[in-house]
């Protein structure tokens, strides 16, 4: 069928300074460029680009700019070019609308409408460098009380403390499966959370026998409603074990690994045939009730002899605080909550952009849901979807997070521009794809160099923050609104959040 | 599908030469080889069954299609293994290989359409009916062409 | 940058050919093939993913690293006795060859294979004509 779409990028290639070296037609695994070897040079189809930039940032001439196409529908405030292209290409596929990254919807974001705090004259600010600053955090359950026995300068804690997950960063990456992006990005992120002293998670699709040794001290491994790659040494290689429930990009909706990305490893990770899709279901069949999730968080502890956190995630969803009560009453030592803006490597487009509450709501009412129950140190928080910048995650923990997973964050430090053509398995970043032409672009060393500068960078300016407002340990944050205000929103917006408004 | 040569029929002309640098933007595929005085002979790619050429390709821009050799220019990376790999020396490489494309998109290869001697065919019948009726002549004027 | 492993690496100029960046530079003389791979900073890792042996690899940039360069002399032909190809390059060609075929003429240069290949047709042609006339 002929397509109606406009091609949604227009490739502007500079004749004069194109070598012909045929860089961009070798990098696009879209077949974007192709040579034409009478007339020795290159030409270039608008209609298969995927905005991707690869070819622009590789191009060693930097002849080649890639824009959004300029054509227009007539101007519509209703009819808006997306509405109609999306309509349009459903009119020639009759299919669901997939998509990748999370959603790009002008949500409110709130991170934005929120000023921290700073120290001025009555209290004195703190100097990172100069003086201890404690970024340390702990996740899991802490106990009602604390019992200690002095003896002489000797303090002893006498109270039997829970497992508890150590992080020297509050920030985490969150579940990626390998399946759903590559190898070399799956081993890069781990690599990087070994080295940064915080965590990767594996996501649903198993951990690969070789990475158990040396990454299983760094991993949080996920137990979702698939059951791809379980077994027993898989849950204690591990640190933590996940409960998958929801995600943000797509509550409500299960996953699909197209069989064309089930490579024989994956395979063997997964411990499904090669070849066959990968499909999560919905629901976890076994799980119906708060009581059938506290079984299966029995289970997941039986099976790991009690000495790991279990972490269950839901996707924020209207009335999730009332069951994530629930969830912790059912025995969950950690809460991670993923938001509206929550990432994924394929989702239905209209789940991606119409379901869910945004994070930063979410985080607010969870944590202060949990402190009117009195429950709040039966569970850790970790807040997941659209974190873009340390002040992003120090505004997060100052709502009442514990710690941040970040996802897009970690795929942008290696190399990701959002394109959102995840699903298609052509990424020409290398990272979600199993096509080890592609997949080997990402290199394993630079790739988690990257990411390990990012969390140092982000720590950095925590720290920063932190100082400036006098606290030295990020533990004096936590659900401290006070050191926030909001600007530019609505009397229920704030009271949501908790906060006041800036210059009250 | 190949090409036959007649090469009692070729009368050196390079036509085919030249005709093939044309549609190739100047990296021809033939050469017209020729033997002391006795023959000229043009060299093609044969197309072999049993490509050695397509065999020694590690990225995939030769291959078998159906009878021809294809070239995948778009995975070319001009390593050359497959010129040392031709047989017949009939692959070359710069940047890119060049080889017969059997002018791909064309009714017929231009060699075979430009040769004014009508040597070339890439129709073992034609030369075959052609070499029997010649034969069949030979005989009817008493056993002399 | 690139590491190379000179064991693997069979002098076919691959990675030059597809460098963007001409980062990868090669001298050609009558007797030998060098190749040098300059200590260079783009990750693009068109070289590594290309190249046919798989000999090359992506390391991050380290400015004490001497740059990697390795040489082929090149094998003569046996007829001609020319220098052609390098000698790891016609021992792949030689491996990858269908079973069925014959492998000796590997080591003739291309321009013999096609003087051969032209006087073979011709000789089989006076042959053929000589038949007719008897």
């Amino acid at each position: 069928m002929r397509s109606f779409v406009f091609p949604e990028f227009e490739i502007i290639r500079d004749e004069e300074r194109c070598g012909s070296c045929r860089g961009c037609e070798r990098q696009c695994a879209l077949g974007t460029h192709a040579y034409d070897p009478v007339a020795d040079r290159l030409v270039s189809d608008d209609r298969k680009c995927a905005g991707c930039q690869r070819c622009v940032i590789f191009c060693p001439q930097k002849a080649i700019v890639v824009r959004p196409s300029p054509s227009f529908y007539r101007p519509n405030a209703s009819w808006s070019r997306e509405k109609i292209e999306d309509l349009k290409r459903q009119a020639e596929t009759g299919g669901v609308l997939l998509t990748g990254c999370g959603s790009d919807k002008p949500f409110r974001i709130y991170w934005d409408h929120i000023l921290l705090n700073a120290s001025q004259v009555t209290n004195p600010s703190i100097d990172p460098l100069r003086e201890p600053m404690e970024l340390r955090t702990f996740l899991g359950r802490k106990p009602e009380m604390l019992e200690i026995s002095r003896e002489g300068k000797e303090v002893e804690i006498k109270t039997e403390l829970y497992p508890n997950l150590t992080v020297e960063t509050p920030i985490l990456f969150s579940a990626m499966s390998f399946g759903a992006i590559s190898y070399n990005a799956f081993k890069s992120l781990a690599t990087a959370a070994c080295r940064s002293g915080t965590y990767f998670n594996t996501g649903e699709g198993g951990l690969p026998r070789e990475m158990r040794g040396e990454f299983g001290r760094c991993a949080i491994v996920q137990v979702a409603s698939g059951r791809f790659g379980i077994d027993a040494e898989y849950l204690n290689v591990a640190q933590a074990v996940e409960i998958k429930v929801g995600q943000g990009a797509k509550p409500g909706i299960g996953g699909h690994l197209p069989g064309e990305k089930v490579s024989a490893a994956v395979a063997e990770t997964r411990m499904i045939p090669q070849g066959t899709d990968a499909i999560s279901p919905a629901p976890h069949h076994d799980i119906y009730s708060i009581e059938d999730l506290s079984t299966l968080i029995t289970a997941l502890k039986e099976a790991t002899n009690y000495e790991k956190p279990i972490s269950v995630k839901i996707a924020a969803v209207h009335n999730f605080a009332a069951i994530a009560s629930g969830i912790v009453r059912a025995g969950a030592d950690i809460i991670a909550i993923d938001g509206l803006r929550g990432g994924t490597g394929a989702a239905p487009k209209a789940i991606r952009d119409n379901v869910g509450i945004p994070t930063e709501l979410a985080i607010s009412s969870l944590d202060r849901r949990l402190r009117e129950e009195g429950i709040r140190n039966r569970s850790s928080i970790i807040a997941a979807g659209g974190f873009r910048s340390s002040s992003d995650v120090i505004k997060a923990i100052a709502l009442g997070a514990d710690a941040v997973y970040i996802g897009s964050a970690a795929l942008i430090a290696m190399g990701c521009t959002l394109c959102q053509k995840c699903y298609t398995g052509n990424c020409n970043w290398g990272i979600c794809t199993q096509n080890p032409r592609l997949s080997g672009r990402l290199n394993v060393e630079i790739a988690s160099q990257r990411l390990s500068n990012l969390i140092s960078a982000w720590s950095h300016e925590i720290r920063e923050m932190l100082g400036g407002m006098g606290i030295n340990a990020l533990e004096s944050l936590r659900g401290n609104r006070d050191h926030l205000r909001g600007v530019g929103l609505y009397e229920w917006e704030l009271d949501v959040l908790g906060i006041k408004g800036a210059g009250e | 599908m190949a090409f036959y040569v007649d090469i009692t029929r070729c009368i050196g002309c390079r036509s085919c030469e030249v005709a093939c640098e044309r549609v190739h933007g100047g990296r021809g595929h033939v050469q017209v080889h020729f033997v002391e005085d006795s023959a000229s002979v043009p060299l093609f790619c044969h197309h072999c069954e049993e490509a050695s050429c397509a065999a020694a390709c590690f990225s995939g821009a030769l291959f078998k299609e159906d009878t021809r050799t294809a070239f995948d220019v778009e995975k070319c990376t001009g390593c050359g293994l497959c010129s040392l790999a031709c047989p017949f020396g009939v692959v070359w490489t710069d940047k890119i290989a060049h080889k017969c494309d059997l002018c791909d998109g064309r009714p017929e290869p231009t060699c075979v359409a430009t040769c004014p001697a009508d040597a070339l065919s890439t129709d073992l019948d034609h030369l075959s009916r052609r070499a029997r009726s010649r034969g069949a002549r030979a005989a009817a004027q008493g056993g002399r062409r | 940058m690139i590491r190379v492993d000179p064991r693997l690496c069979i002098g076919c100029l691959s990675c030059s050919n597809v460098c963007p960046s001409q980062n990868i530079l090669r001298t050609e003389t009558a007797e030998e093939r060098r190749i040098r791979w300059k200590r260079c900073r783009e990750e693009c890792d068109l070289c590594v993913e290309l190249c046919p042996t798989e000999a090359l690899t992506l390391v991050p940039i380290d400015e004490s690293a001497p740059e990697p360069e390795v040489s082929f002399p090149l094998a003569g032909c046996r007829i001609c006795g020319r220098r052609y190809a390098p000698e790891p390059m016609l021992r792949r060609v030689e491996a990858a060859l269908p079973k069925s075929q014959t492998s000796e003429w590997v080591w003739d240069c291309p321009a013999c294979r096609r003087r051969a290949e032209a006087e073979r047709t011709t000789a089989e042609t006076v042959a053929a004509r000589r038949r007719r006339r008897v």
